[in-house]
């Protein structure tokens, strides 16, 4: 009995084994047009709906099963995209700071082409402290003597002027914002020609005041730019730097009120007009000229 | 209905069932970047409840199905899934293992016979098979995943099966020396 237990078991393993080594051999040495290939083939187009049905039914368990390992998945995911979200953001801050110097640098270039101030040196320089108070009247810049920056140098940004430089040290400088109460512009109205001269507005920080002569009209609007000369002879300025525009014109004390083009507020770069000093008057030591 | 005939029949349904499973909805899950191959778990749990000639038999039916509905070489599957029953029927006549754990060495076994007996026939077909440390890495992994669900699966198994299963070996052999049977010691 146990014999025969044993011949049968081994039978039954020998006979599978020679079954699947002939199918093996038959398979491997026929070609894919075969008889056993036309099985296959024909058991593919049994199976095919069968399988499609199957799968269909069990959509939603399948699902199931996908939405844990979405889950499990999940955390790290997460992490994953945080990280990737935080270095986006970083990018794009510098981008953004990158798109920002950018245009300041055309507005400056295009400053440059139609103030003609070709004739001077331009240094662009970053502005890296304000002054603390309110009035915004100081700001300092990262260049200095070592440059060839030089006190009395004029500075403007893409907008218009911002002021000169009152005092350098070898590698920042201090300028002179045009708001400062010391600051006075030899100044010309655009539109009409007219000579003045620009000074801050008392008790405001972004407001000028300009005197003009009597009798001379001037309206809202106008553009006002350096004059370039004075009285006394040449400017420190350059001639047709813008500076600002008339906003209001008070007829019975004569006042006219320029909004700085210049927004002192929200200075970044800016650039010095390294050799204005040769066109100008002397400028005292650490002061500024009062008008120039 | 006897017993050989019920067991055929669920046989046969769990052999057809676990490979739809398989091709539909396991094959298709990704747990740690590999797929879990249910087959040789069948396989393998089945020889081990059943023994080694139904075992045998199962595997070289769920094998030539499997060549069949993948379009692979016919035989290949059939002669190492045929080899993965037999092995496991025979782990189960000769020491008859009652540790809670051996279902997992058992798919380890068997996954591992099937992916690696299945490359090795592959080259010696000529067919050239890569081998490279990823797919020892996917080898492994693989079995890793098996192992980890061979517990359940065989515990399924064992529950389709409960009805139709022969006689365990330990209780026959238990019994026949309580009831005053030969020994296989003492048989001439």
């Amino acid at each position: 009995m146990y014999d025969k237990t044993v011949r049968r078991r081994r039978a039954v393993l020998g006979l599978l084994v020679a079954l699947s080594i002939i199918l093996l051999s038959a398979f491997f040495g026929e070609s894919s047009a075969g008889p056993l290939g036309s099985i296959q083939a024909g058991f593919l187009d049994v199976f095919a709906p069968i399988q499609e049905g199957v799968s269909t039914v069990l959509t939603p368990v399948r699902d199931v099963i996908d939405s844990i390992d979405d889950v499990v998945h999940a955390t790290s995911q997460r992490d994953e995209y945080r990280r990737e979200n935080r270095a986006l953001l970083a990018q794009n801050a510098s981008l953004q700071a990158d798109r920002r110097d950018y245009l300041q640098l055309a507005k400056l270039f295009k400053l440059d082409q139609e103030a003609n101030i070709s004739s001077y040196g331009q240094l662009t320089a970053q502005v890296i402290s304000e002054s603390p108070n309110f009035w915004y009247s100081h700001v300092m810049i990262d260049v200095g003597s070592s440059s060839g920056v030089r006190q009395g140098d004029v500075v403007v940004d893409g907008d218009g002027l911002v002021g000169r430089v009152s005092t350098v040290a070898a590698d920042a400088a201090e300028v002179t914002l045009i708001t400062d109460s010391t600051s006075a512009v030899a100044a010309r109205d655009a539109t009409s020609g007219v000579w003045g001269i620009a000074e801050p507005a008392t008790g405001s920080s972004n407001e000028l005041l300009l005197a003009f002569p009597s009798g001379q009209q001037v309206t809202p609007g106008d553009l006002i730019v350096t004059a370039g000369t004075t009285a006394n002879g040449q400017s420190e300025y350059p001639p047709d730097i813008p500076i600002g525009r008339v906003t209001a014109v008070d007829s019975s004390s004569g006042d006219i009120a320029v909004e700085p083009d210049a927004n002192v507020r929200q200075l970044e770069l800016v650039q010095v007009l390294t050799s204005s000093n040769q066109h100008g008057s002397s400028a005292k030591s650490g002061a500024l000229v009062p008008v120039s | 209905m006897t017993r050989s005939v019920n067991l055929g029949l669920r046989l046969a349904a769990l052999g057809f069932v676990s490979f739809v499973l398989q091709l539909v909805v396991v094959s298709q899950i990704s747990i740690l970047g590999v797929a879990a191959d249910l087959t040789p778990l069948v396989v393998a749990s089945a020889g081990f409840l059943t023994g080694a000639v139904a075992g045998s038999v199962f595997g070289f039916g769920v094998g030539l199905f499997v060549d069949l509905a993948f379009v692979q070489t016919l035989g290949i599957s059939s002669l190492l899934f045929t080899l993965i029953g037999y092995a496991a029927g025979r782990l189960r006549e000769l020491r008859a293992p009652d540790a809670p754990l051996t279902p997992i060495a058992l798919g380890a076994g068997a996954t591992a016979l099937a992916l690696v007996g299945y490359g090795v026939i592959e080259f010696m077909l000529g067919v050239s098979t890569p081998v490279s440390f990823h797919l020892l890495s996917a080898i492994c992994e693989a079995t890793l995943l098996n192992s980890l669900i061979a517990l359940p699966v065989y515990a399924l198994v064992r529950r389709c099966l409960i009805g139709a299963l022969p006689e365990d070996p330990r209780r026959r052999s238990r019994r026949a020396y309580t009831t005053g049977g030969l020994s296989p010691l003492s048989r001439p």
